[in-house]
């Protein structure tokens, strides 16, 4: 009973202003796939009965058997309105029929990078919230990404069948109930605003929060009781919005509004009074078994016809879902928002185009992209890749800025590491195929213009994980800018194959990983090891499920425990100089070290600080916040390390030292070499500024090649860090943990026995559910949840996320220290002696 | 060899264990056979102080059996190539007719002179306990349980360390005794390796055993090699106190599907190893520069050797293998590969090195670039080879690929399509663009390319991540920071002469400050 055509759609695609590109954001267990199915179940892809049910957008088994959803799914929806509900509608519009292209996004913390890749595509962003949890750290993490990249939101309080069914409130707690819930979120807007989106905040009486009980599909914006009671009380539809929402109350004795409870017996808040109530009523009705109330209700509501016979014979709780479906449909509720308030293509894109575009943005394609021009060169976006039934192919799934992308188009393909003006990462090929994504099925299309959403097939040899598309010709587009993700991958495990011949499909089955997964991160270490990492152990959990059982063909592996990567840091400046000799004893450098100042590592890894910046302005910036010598930051940083990005840095002190620029480069090289690998344990540094203090070299150029320089620099720096109070940095999560008053005895000990340390605990308004932060370092977070279910008897539960690095305060070096098991242990993994160096194995002597 | 001679003058006393030890009466016989007279014996560094006496006494042991010509001795010491080559040049320097090495660590096939090879002998080997456990399965019990799985495994092959080959006749003699003693066959079978051809003439051919090809060869050792794809039904056992020495790593390596047991001849144990292949660190490790130098552009071939047979064939090789995968190869000769040596050519992102087998394995972890085998240079660098868990050393890799290459060369039209394709690197966590060589696959995919000012300008500014380097002189020009004082070809401006400043006083360790 589908009740569209793929034409049909293709046609819709080209009239940008009855487009809308929306995602479903919310914490995990908020319901957003089964509120997405009401939506899909409107368009007619499946039944009406079963809506809320199904999860249409949840494709893998994984995902309906944990009741999860693990990859966020695409489809595009198909809606033909009535004209007189578009009335009121002022923006532009070609026709009554409207494209939804929706992206449905998993609520785990674990895979939030799968939402950073679905708001990357799409222009507006349906926040579902739990009316009894509110608003939780997931909601505020995705709410910040989705303001990062000019997303313009509007809100939904779901599960508010709670209210009715489970918690029983009553008007006017229900009310402070939603109130606190839309605050919050207004809080968090307010402070990621962004000027070029404006006004973001979202408000009952404007439209742009709707409540909803996604599982009975049912759902309401102030709007639908406006319209109703407008005609009943002869007021304007915008004036009676007013009064639904707030401080409006209203008499039905004495027929008058106030602005304040007068204490008569009969007054009430207008919006308890005139939806909270009779919804209630219906809802008790049904449930008590009064049909005949029921009936007669609809009846004077005028929608007791629309109820089928069949639905009439129905009880309890199917009556209810019947009814209330009948009555406030949730497809008319959420559409209204996203048709009256989320932007179209053509209006985002005009905003979006700085965020999105690296070159500038007058140029060709920055203009294509800024009007929405299907005209214009080819520019779009491919933000995940999506396995398809052909085992180990993968769709190019993305968003076209610009242009039309269409089956048999040669286009020119950039990869994140592709620098405009090289051939680096940049490839020309033709897609095979482009196809719409319904949920499960896909449907192949001719082409697809801007605006849009678009699977491409043929492509998936070509892209890793994203990429830029433009045409063929175009050689001075610039690709669009890459996603920033709110979650790094900091637990890894090694994986091998169970015999060595299987090796050729455990590398193949890595690479198809690393592609169907925006965040994982597959590699080789020095030690030959192949290790996976992910965000969390959910995240891991999954990515190994799919290698073993999709990539690799069930070709055994095994997986080592979970590993944790360190950082090796310093903890105060080096108490005297040290120095290395060259292996000809013709050199000699001389180096201390010492920490970088506290948040100077931070903003270089955010990059407010790095190589490429104007030597100037960091010289300025480094005075202004880290009170360093103007100079020294504008002229004396050598470089940054590892990778020559990384938060360490070489700084040049010395005064007049002949041939010095000539051994640049080698200390560079030695920088990148000794950064990645400490001495302790092999571990990256991080926040070490070593000084070179002097050096000696020979006159002859022969006797300081690189060969002279760069191993005994490297040495320097291994006896500099040494010198310097050697310290372990290791990962923390932040832990956010949700549990009634009586669990919290049992949240605190499973903490404390797990080096946690709680920082807030807040209980919520109105409910005896408290609400406890805490750090907790990773390596100990390894069946952190499983520990706290059990102690809590399964009430806690927690969701956590990286949020920085800690120094051990331990001295790896002190036997039977935390720090020194850890150094140890990974120096045993590593191969390497299991005895830690200290400054003499590197340091020479005069 | 702690062992202080009682001699007389002049030489060796005949009939001392020394004596029988340098192997005076076989060379002496093998001289006198091949009537040498100017004989080059390459002394390694621990015996020098004998070297003298042993010349002595080869000379009169010559003269005894009949001699006419005077023998010419030379003693070739410190020779360039380490103790196990075997040093032509300077023996061809010397005119010498052949060459004596004594001490080897293993037999390498030779090109040019013939050589004899005396090996060092070490005592202590208990030779009955051997024999005992051999027979008796001893080993076994110090396995971690491997037994029980490898149903039907009946073949035991027992290789050594050389020094303890002298030992071996006896000890497979001790175990045959034991064999008979118990009556009735044995369900193992056991092999013993047999040296290589002590005795080398040039170009010989090794068909001396007459089975044809049914020997495997390894680090101077032979064996008949077992069936194929029988390997992993095969056991080993190694005599040898050193777990780490290079000999039984190579070894392990190349059967690494097999168990390994070591006997430990000193302190008289067994150890087993199990099967490496999944359990070796060496193994992944060597994998893992496989994998890195598959992302490398610039790479440097380094002969380590002028002797071993067929190097030149093998750099022959090497070279059409790089310069096909479109990378930019240079080619370096060098006695003792040193870190410091190798890291003189920053710009080169990978080494492989020519050597002989037995030092081709150097854990690069102290190098600034790995250093990797011919072997792993023909897996990381010939499109479609992959690694199959499989392992060799020598050249043997490199050299049957010129059979295969032409007949790719036949029917190669759809591989250049499939050759497009860009592979997974590992290391970067993303694609390697397929290496069809710079300026060709710029051509092919229609990309402008863009002048070369602009490029020039372009690294200057951006640093050195975005810089994409092809050869060395790209290097040079594009990444190095340091151009020299004024190389405007380079692109490096004409600088304004400086004032010389005046530098701290003192020693780094503690300036005067006050010096200023």
């Amino acid at each position: 009973m589908v009740k569209f055509t793929i034409d049909e759609i293709r046609g819709l695609m080209d009239k940008q202003h009855n487009i809308r590109n929306m995602s479903v954001i919310a914490h995990v267990d908020h319901g957003k796939s089964t509120l997405t199915d009401s939506l899909v179940a409107a368009a007619g892809i499946i039944a009406v009965e079963n809506a809320g049910d199904q999860r249409l957008t949840d494709t893998r088994q994984d995902e309906q058997d944990r009741c999860i959803t693990i990859k966020s799914t695409g489809i595009s929806l198909y809606y033909q309105m009535e004209e007189e509900w578009l009335a009121a509608f002022k923006g532009k519009r070609d026709g009554n029929d409207f494209l939804v292209n929706l992206i449905d996004s998993p609520g785990h913390v674990d895979f939030s990078s799968e939402v950073t890749a679905a708001l990357r595509i799409t222009d507006g962003a349906l926040v579902v919230v739990d009316c009894v949890e509110g608003v939780c750290v997931q909601t505020e993490t995705v709410l910040r990404q989705a303001l990062g990249e000019r997303i313009r939101p509007v809100l939904t309080v779901n599960k508010m069948d709670r209210c009715f069914l489970e918690l029983m409130l009553e008007g006017e707690e229900a009310y402070t109930n939603f109130l606190r819930v839309i605050e919050n979120a207004n809080v968090i807007m307010a402070t990621y605003t962004d000027e070029k989106l404006g006004e973001v905040q979202v408000y009952p009486d404007q439209g742009t929060v709707s409540f909803s009980a996604g599982l009975h599909g049912w759902a309401f914006t102030l709007t639908t009781f406006a319209q109703l009671y407008s005609k009943k009380f002869g007021v304007a539809e915008e004036k009676m919005m007013s009064k639904l929402w707030g401080d409006n109350f209203f008499d039905p004795k004495t027929k008058k509004w106030t602005k304040k409870d007068t204490g008569s017996g009969t007054c009430q808040r207008a919006f308890v009074q005139f939806i909270y109530n009779p919804i209630k009523a219906i809802i008790d009705g049904c449930m008590a078994g009064k049909k005949d109330d029921v009936f007669k209700k609809m009846t004077a509501l005028g929608i007791l016809d629309l109820l089928k016979s069949e639905d009439r014979e129905l009880d309890g709780k199917p009556l209810m879902k019947r009814v209330m479906q009948t009555w406030l449909p949730a497809d008319r509720a959420l559409l209204e928002m996203m048709i009256y308030h989320l932007p179209s293509p053509a209006i985002a894109q005009a905003y979006r185009v700085e965020t999105l575009y690296e070159g500038p943005p007058d140029d060709v394609y920055g203009t294509a992209i800024a009007n929405c021009d299907p005209n214009g060169p080819l520019m779009l976006y491919v933000s995940k890749m999506i396995p398809s039934s052909d085992k180990g192919r993968f769709f190019a799934f993305g968003r076209v800025f610009a242009g039309k992308v269409g089956t048999g188009q040669k286009v020119r393909i950039m990869g994140p590491n592709y620098v405009p003006g090289q051939k680096k990462d940049l490839y020309i090929k033709a897609v095979q195929r482009t196809v719409l994504c319904m949920g499960r099925r896909q449907d192949a299309v001719e082409d697809v213009p801007c605006g849009n959403t678009v699977a491409m097939v043929g492509l998936d040899q070509y892209i890793t994980k994203n990429a830029t598309l433009t045409n063929e010709k175009c050689v001075d587009a610039h690709p669009i800018k890459a996603m920033k993700f709110s979650v790094s991958p900091v637990v890894r495990v090694a994986v091998e194959c169970k015999t060595a011949s299987d090796l050729p499909k455990l590398v193949e089955g890595l690479k198809r990983l690393a592609k169907s997964d925006p965040m994982v991160q597959c590699s080789i270490e020095d030690t030959g090891e192949h290790i996976i990492a992910g965000a969390g152990e959910l995240h891991l959990e999954i990515c190994l499920k799919d290698l073993q059982e999709d990539f690799m063909g069930g070709a055994p592996i095994r997986v080592s425990d979970p590993v944790v990567s360190f950082r090796e840091t310093v903890s105060k400046a080096s108490d005297k100089v040290v120095m290395s000799k060259s292996p000809n004893k013709h050199n000699r450098v001389y180096m201390t070290a010492r920490p970088l100042e506290e948040g100077l590592p931070e903003a270089i890894d955010e990059g407010l600080v790095g190589p490429r910046d104007e030597p100037k302005a960091r010289g300025r910036y480094l005075a202004e916040k880290y009170e360093w010598d103007k100079d020294i930051g504008a002229r004396k940083i050598w470089c940054f390390g590892p990778d020559t990005t990384g938060p360490n840095m070489v700084i040049d002190m010395t005064k007049g030292v002949q041939y010095l620029n000539e051994i640049k480069d080698s200390v560079v090289a030695a920088h990148q070499w000794a950064t990645k690998d400490g001495p302790l344990a092999e571990e990256n540094m991080r926040g070490i500024a070593f000084e070179i203090e002097d050096v000696v070299l020979h006159a002859d150029a022969i006797h300081r090649g690189g060969g002279q320089i760069i191993p005994t620099t490297r040495r320097v720096m291994y006896a500099a860090e040494l010198n310097a109070g050697p310290k372990l940095m290791e990962p923390v999560y932040l832990v956010e943990i949700q549990c009634p008053e009586n669990a919290i005895g049992g949240v605190y000990s499973v903490l404390n026995q797990k080096r946690g340390i709680v920082f807030e605990e807040q209980q919520r308004p109105g409910t005896p559910i408290y609400n406890i932060k805490a750090y907790l370092p990773v390596i100990e977070s390894f069946g952190f949840t499983g520990t706290l279910r059990a102690a809590t008897s399964g009430q806690a539960f927690p969701q956590s996320v990286f949020d920085h690095w800690e120094m051990m305060s331990s001295d790896p070096h002190d036997e039977g220290s935390k720090s020194n098991e850890i150094a140890l242990e990974a120096r045993k993994r590593k191969g390497l002696k299991e005895i830690l160096p200290t400054t003499k194995d590197y340091e020479d002597k005069l | 060899m702690s062992v202080v001679d009682e001699e007389g003058e002049g030489g060796l006393c005949l009939g001392l264990p020394r004596h029988a030890a340098l192997e005076v009466e076989e060379t002496c016989a093998w001289i006198l056979q091949n009537n040498f007279n100017r004989v080059a014996l390459q002394v390694p560094d621990h015996l020098l102080h004998e070297a003298a006496r042993l010349s002595h006494s080869l000379q009169r042991r010559c003269k005894e059996l009949g001699k006419q010509n005077e023998l010419c001795v030379f003693i070739m010491a410190d020779t360039i190539d380490g103790s196990c080559h075997v040093d032509e040049i300077t023996a061809d320097h010397l005119t010498a007719e052949c060459v004596v090495h004594y001490g080897a660590i293993y037999i390498p096939q030779v090109n040019r002179l013939p050589v004899r090879f005396v090996l060092e002998k070490a005592e202590g080997l208990d030779v009955e306990r051997l024999a005992a456990g051999l027979a008796s399965g001893d080993y076994d019990t110090v396995g971690h349980g491997a037994s029980g799985d490898k149903e039907g495994t009946n073949r035991i092959v027992v290789a050594f360390e050389l020094k303890y080959e002298h030992e071996m006749a006896e000890a497979e003699a001790a175990l045959r005794r034991r064999r008979g003693g118990e009556g009735g066959p044995h369900e193992n079978e056991v092999v013993f390796a047999r040296a290589c051809l002590k005795e080398q003439r040039a170009g010989q051919e090794e068909g001396d055993g007459g089975d044809g090809g049914g020997w495997h060869e390894l680090g101077g050792l032979r064996w008949p090699s077992p069936s194929p794809g029988q390997d992993g039904s095969c056991r080993y056992v190694w005599v040898g106190e050193n777990p780490e020495s290079l000999a039984l790593t190579n070894a392990m390596l190349c059967h690494n599907q097999s168990d390994w047991f070591r006997y430990d001849p000193v302190a008289g144990e067994w150890h087993a190893y199990g099967s490496v292949s999944t359990a070796s660190r060496t193994l992944r490790r060597r994998y893992f520069l496989v994998e890195k130098a598959k992302d490398a552009s610039i790479v440097g071939i380094v002969v380590g050797t002028l002797t071993i047979a067929g190097y030149l064939e093998a750099l022959g090789a090497l070279r059409r293998v790089l310069a096909k995968a479109g990378k930019k190869s240079y080619t370096f000769v060098m006695g003792r590969i040193t870190p410091e040596k190798l890291a003189n050519y920053p710009e080169v992102e990978v080494f492989v090195l020519i050597s002989c087998p037995q030092l081709a394995l150097l854990d690069s972890r102290d190098f600034y670039a790995p250093v990797i085998t011919p072997y792993e240079a023909v897996l990381a660098f010939v499109p479609n080879k992959e690694w199959t868990g499989e392992y060799n050393i020598g050249f043997g890799a490199l050299l049957g690929l010129g059979s295969e290459e032409s007949e790719e060369e036949n029917g190669g039209g759809d591989q250049q399509q499939q050759e497009e394709e860009p592979t997974f690197s590992l290391i970067r966590g993303g694609y390697r663009e397929a290496v069809g060589g710079a300026g060709a696959g710029a051509a092919a995919i229609g990309v402008n390319v863009i002048d070369q000012t602009a490029s020039l300008q372009l690294s200057s500014v951006g640093g050195r991540e975005v810089v994409e380097v092809r050869t060395a002189a790209d290097y040079v020009s594009k990444v190095r920071t340091y151009t020299g004082i004024e190389t405007p070809a380079s692109g490096a401006e004409v600088k304004e002469p400086m004032r010389a400043t005046e530098g701290r006083a003192g020693r780094a360790a503690k300036y005067d400050e006050g010096g200023r």
